[in-house]
């Protein structure tokens, strides 16, 4: 169980090198079009991109604090994935600097003739200021960072002590992962504000970074789902899930799917109810001018689908099965975040361009590709966890429950 | 004993069926599973807390419990969506605030109330129905010692109404398979 099988580094090192020539190339394209486009365009395109793939990082973030402070055995088998996935954070911090270097042309409380002729966006203007954006980015990406370096260090720590210290890494581990989480949802909470809400710097709205953070969350756990189905079908794990670990991956999928609706639908909810004209914009520009469609796609697909197909316990059981509505998830985030993203900068008129998708690409090949650089380093699955042995015991039918592994 | 014997023992009409009972759950999950292996449906098994993957040890098919309360949701939420609208449209249409009659956003903390409380309703009564609650009366009251099932007593119970029921031969398995005290009863 210990050691990466050869197939799996193979694999693993074809795929790396696979996503990062797409990636790279991807990318490069993007930037051909700030020729054949316009750099705005690019830029709006990058930071949609950037955003999405920002926030896989920031769900995982979120889970591997969480399975730390709750234990569980679903918490040990998706541990390292989302481990590998919150420390690409720092590197994410790189990937940010064409953001900041285009932030005139992207936040328009940054234009000098805005500031002077809207009151609301003056009076914000010791908030929203190009150098306290800059320090305020490079302080999440710092404390994201030691954050990820923290539980990582103490992983690689805990691989080299003997099983018989396990607890003590459990608690150690359980003490980083209790503030980080705190950490976490205070680091998002601004972070979104900054990046995504201040686009419309006349708007607010509290529940707008939580109903992110959750889509996040929910986008990982479909994420985990569909790489262990990967993983597990084609031999590649180095152990089976039992069928009822999956089934916890599914319930919280479901979960999370009933919780992003009730959040995103609140927010509308008291926007709606309220009626007052510095709210209601947001959505009105967004359920209106050929922008509703992504809307009622999302009350339909991030909600009712995923809501009734995962209702049934043996669509939760079955992997194949849920690793597709985990595929559907995951696509519909993607339009998502491009619905919060994507009509602050075309008002007015449904928008999409090729740049969407080869900013998309760019960014998830390098992602992907720095991700697998982390799950190269360690097994993965922790062998000196202290959740193994109840796992083994599982595997091996001891216990209650129903342990049979899963079918593909 | 003749097998002559053991089949009058079996259509003697009083007897309900045979009570095993086990140490713990572990050794009761096992028995089951064993029983339900050698072709036993008529099972039936009793402890005084929940225990995990009794559902399978025994052989019982999947309740039909989650479809009462999927009924019972819907009915709630679409009962409850449609009510309203029939109040804001047709029985008392009011103007709030200038917004449209049918303002749907409205209505949604409604619909997922009313889907939640009937299927509250339809688990606790669903689970009734299917259960034979209420009763007053169960044959299993007459094993010996079974008042024990609601404190620390793992019991298994195959009914005589079982295809393959023999009560010498269920009770020698049963006896194998570890259990402490293997009784008949009757109805």
């Amino acid at each position: 169980m210990a050691e990466q099988t050869d197939q799996l580094r193979t694999t693993f090192d074809n795929l790396q090198k696979r996503a990062y020539i797409v990636g790279g190339a991807a990318l490069a394209l993007t930037v051909v079009g700030i020729a054949v486009s316009s750099t705005s365009q690019v830029l709006q395109s990058y930071l949609f991109a950037f955003l999405f793939f920002f926030g896989l990082s920031a769900g995982s973030m979120f889970l591997l604090t969480l399975q730390h402070i709750t234990s569980g055995v679903w918490g040990l088998i998706i541990r390292r994935f989302v481990e590998a996935a919150a420390l690409v954070i720092p590197w994410m911090g790189i990937l940010f600097i064409p953001i900041l270097l285009g932030i005139t042309v992207l936040y328009e409380w940054t234009d000098p003739v805005r500031i002077a002729e809207e009151h609301a966006i003056s009076a914000k203007v010791h908030f929203l200021n190009i150098p306290f954006f800059i320090i305020r980015a490079v302080l999440y990406f710092v404390a994201w960072g030691l954050l990820a370096r923290r539980l990582r260090s103490l992983s690689i720590q805990q691989e080299n002590a003997p099983m018989s210290e396990t607890e003590t890494f459990r608690d150690k581990l359980a003490n980083v992962g209790g503030p980080g989480l705190v950490a976490h949802v205070m680091l998002w909470t601004f972070a979104a504000t900054d990046w995504g809400m201040s686009l419309e710097p006349l708007w607010f709205s509290s529940m707008y970074p939580v109903g992110w953070m959750i889509g996040q969350v929910l986008t990982v756990f479909a994420l985990m789902i569909i790489v262990l189905w990967l993983l597990s079908k084609n031999n590649l794990l180095g152990y089976e899930i039992p069928v009822d670990r999956l089934h916890d991956l599914g319930k919280f999928t479901f979960a999370f799917t009933v919780l992003w609706t009730y959040l995103n639908y609140s927010q509308y909810l008291i926007i709606w109810s309220g009626n007052i004209p510095e709210e209601t914009p947001w959505f009105y520009e967004r359920t209106n001018y050929g922008w509703q469609y992504l809307a009622i796609a999302l009350i339909f697909g991030h909600f009712f689908l995923p809501f009734f197909l995962l209702l049934s316990r043996h669509t939760k059981r079955n992997f194949k099965v849920v690793a597709r509505i985990s595929m559907w998830l995951v696509f519909i985030e993607v339009v998502y975040v491009f619905w919060l993203i994507n009509p602050a900068f075309h008002k007015g008129a449904f928008q999409i361009h090729w740049t969407h998708v080869s900013a998309f690409i760019g960014i998830g090949g390098l992602w992907v590709a720095m991700v697998i650089r982390y799950l190269k380093q360690l097994p993965i699955l922790p062998p000196h966890d202290h959740r193994i042995p109840e796992l083994e015991a599982q595997l091996a039918g001891h216990g209650h429950g129903n342990h049979a592994p899963v079918n593909h | 004993m003749s097998k002559a014997l053991s089949k009058t023992a079996t259509q003697s009409p009083g007897t309900y069926g045979i009570m095993a009972e086990f140490a713990d759950s572990s050794a009761l999950i096992h028995a089951a599973s064993h029983i339900r292996d050698a072709g036993y449906t008529k099972v039936e098994a009793f402890t005084p807390i929940p225990v995990h993957g009794l559902d399978e040890a025994i052989g019982h098919k999947a309740s039909r419990l989650p479809w009462l309360v999927l009924a019972g949701g819907l009915t709630g939420s679409i009962g409850l969506f449609g009510f309203m609208t029939w109040v804001n449209l047709v029985d008392y249409p009011m103007n709030i605030g200038g917004r449209p009659h049918f303002s749907w956003p409205a209505f949604v903390p409604i619909t997922f109330e009313g889907m939640v409380l009937f299927s509250a309703f339809a688990a606790v009564f669903g689970l009734f129905l299917i259960c034979g609650f209420p009763s007053h009366y169960h044959p299993v009251f007459n094993a010996p010692g079974f008042e024990r099932a609601s404190t620390d007593g793992f019991f298994l119970c195959i009914e005589s109404s079982d295809p393959l029921y023999d009560a010498a031969k269920a009770k020698s398995t049963l006896i194998g398979l570890g259990a402490h005290a293997v009784n008949e009863f009757s109805e």
